[in-house]
């Protein structure tokens, strides 16, 4: 039963959480200018290698 | 020293819509590259010049008084008094209107090797911020309708930096690890060199193509406010080694591209930044005054990519945030007592503590457990949906901020 109110207790606390982020995502978009992140044009030659296991194959296997 | 049309002698300022100087008294308008560089004098000091003649010219352009933190010229168009602070180069006189250059800032080793001219005019940034203020859903109406208070044109240094970077990643894509090597070059990487101006803000306004740079030439000055550099080279060095990993770092993430969750857990950089030169980039400062608190917004002279947070309508953030809260709680409570969840949990537990056995006190363990988790991932929750308000917070107070307006505010001439 305490249990049981806790949890209940909780729900309700992670409701208002999930409402101030919804709003403050929409805030974000809305009032916000110029948060966008793009590419550094100064950057030349970027080179990505996988040290161990290819990256290709982890996205494959996690698609399965 | 401002330049004078050859037509009709009135001073020339520069126009970013023809590319060119423009004299506003007849209309003339000449490529800046065709007029006699009037710097040259001061490019030649050293190579044979009478140091007599020089220094009797420097004093006339000299500081001929001080006052608490300002310096006074006299302007070389009308003699008239003009004000200008610590770093400023260029600037307007408040009475013939002319732009008023301080040589001796410009000179010798502290010249700018290149500069960008504006692109973007007056009018276009103002209508750039005007539809970002008409687009938002919670912008305040008093926002929609206002005009601004103090517009100005002002090129912010920026130090130019070239070199390499490497790192070593440690990712974690779902739960599978990933280790990437990675580098890159970087050929004149724009770091801002103004200590007044934040760098979070200044860092928003890239990015800068540096492709479309020129040599530098006064006559870009004209008709725009200008500073000198002033940031210390080591702080410059290590602001340039934080923008490169930031940098590295966003397209590290990019690459390749995929929908599943990844985290960055370690990194290993190393790099070597060499400054390679010293630039003016364009900016607007449009500053917008609502009930004596300034808001101004950073327009990126030669993009016109619009920086600066508006304050929300308070009224309909609120009905917003209630309205998901109760529904969301609606929810909740009706899974919980209408469905039986809250009867079927009351039920377990009865059962499971009526028969406790050897090691049942375990099972008070395990609710603590689960006690213990749900409470943290509410509080995580809630902390989560606070921070996400708080960023969009700390941004606004960027743009309230009193140092960037009196930056901007704080010169002479006409402020709109």
């Amino acid at each position: 039963m305490i249990l049981g109110i806790f949890l209940y207790g909780c729900a309700i606390v992670a409701a208002l959480g999930i409402a101030f982020l919804i709003v403050g995502l929409m805030l974000e978009k809305s009032n916000f200018f110029g948060h966008e992140k793009e590419s550094c044009p100064s950057m030349k030659k970027f080179r990505c290698d996988n040290a161990e296991k290819s990256i290709d194959s982890v996205i494959k296997s996690l698609s399965k | 020293m401002a330049r004078n049309c050859p037509g009709c002698g009135a001073p020339l300022i520069y126009d970013p819509g023809f590319d060119s100087l423009v004299c506003e008294t007849c209309g003339n308008i000449i490529d800046p590259k065709t007029l006699a560089d009037a710097d040259d004098f001061y490019l030649n000091m050293g190579s044979g010049e009478d140091p007599v003649a020089l220094e009797d010219l420097l004093e006339e352009e000299e500081i001929t008084g001080e006052t608490y933190d300002c310096h006074i010229h006299q302007c070389t168009q009308c003699g008239g008094e003009v004000i200008v602070s610590g770093t400023e180069v260029s600037t307007r006189c408040v009475y013939c209107g002319s732009t008023t250059l301080v040589f001796n800032r410009i000179a010798k080793e502290v010249r700018p090797d290149y500069i960008i001219p504006f692109k973007i005019t007056k009018e276009e940034a103002l209508a750039n911020v005007k539809k970002k203020l008409l687009s938002g859903p919670f912008v305040p109406r008093f926002f929609k309708k206002i005009d601004p208070e103090c517009v100005r044109g002002i090129y912010v240094p920026y130090y130019l930096y070239d070199g390499v970077y490497s790192d070593t990643q440690r990712f974690m894509i779902g739960k599978e690890p990933i280790i990437r090597d990675g580098s890159c070059e970087f050929h004149d990487l724009p770091v801002e060199a103004c200590k007044v101006l934040a760098d979070k803000t200044s860092e928003l306004l890239d990015p800068y193509f540096m492709n479309e740079t020129v040599d530098f030439d006064t006559s870009y000055l004209m008709g725009f406010y200008s500073n000198i550099a002033d940031l210390e080279m080591r702080a410059a060095k290590a602001a340039a080694g934080q923008k490169a990993r930031a940098v590295f770092d966003w397209e590290m993430m990019q690459q390749p591209p995929t929908s599943f969750r990844k985290k960055r857990v370690s990194s290993v950089p190393k790099y070597e930044l060499e400054r390679t030169g010293y630039a003016l980039l364009p900016v607007w400062f449009i500053t917008l005054d609502k009930d004596g608190t300034p808001y101004t917004f950073l327009v990126n002279g030669q993009t016109g990519k619009v920086v600066g947070t508006v304050p929300w309508n308070r009224v309909l953030a609120g009905a917003i945030i209630t309205t998901i809260f109760a529904a969301l709680a609606a929810v909740v409570t009706i899974l919980f007592f209408k469905e039986g969840l809250y009867r079927q949990i009351a039920d377990k537990e009865l059962h499971l503590l009526t028969h406790m056995k050897k090691g049942g006190e375990n099972v008070i363990y395990a609710e603590i457990g689960i006690g213990f988790l749900a409470g943290s991932g509410a509080l995580a929750m809630l902390g989560i949906g606070f921070s996400k308000f708080k960023h969009v917070l700390d941004n606004l107070n960027r743009t309230k901020s009193v140092v960037t307006f009196i930056f901007s505010k704080k010169r002479q001439g006409d402020s709109k």
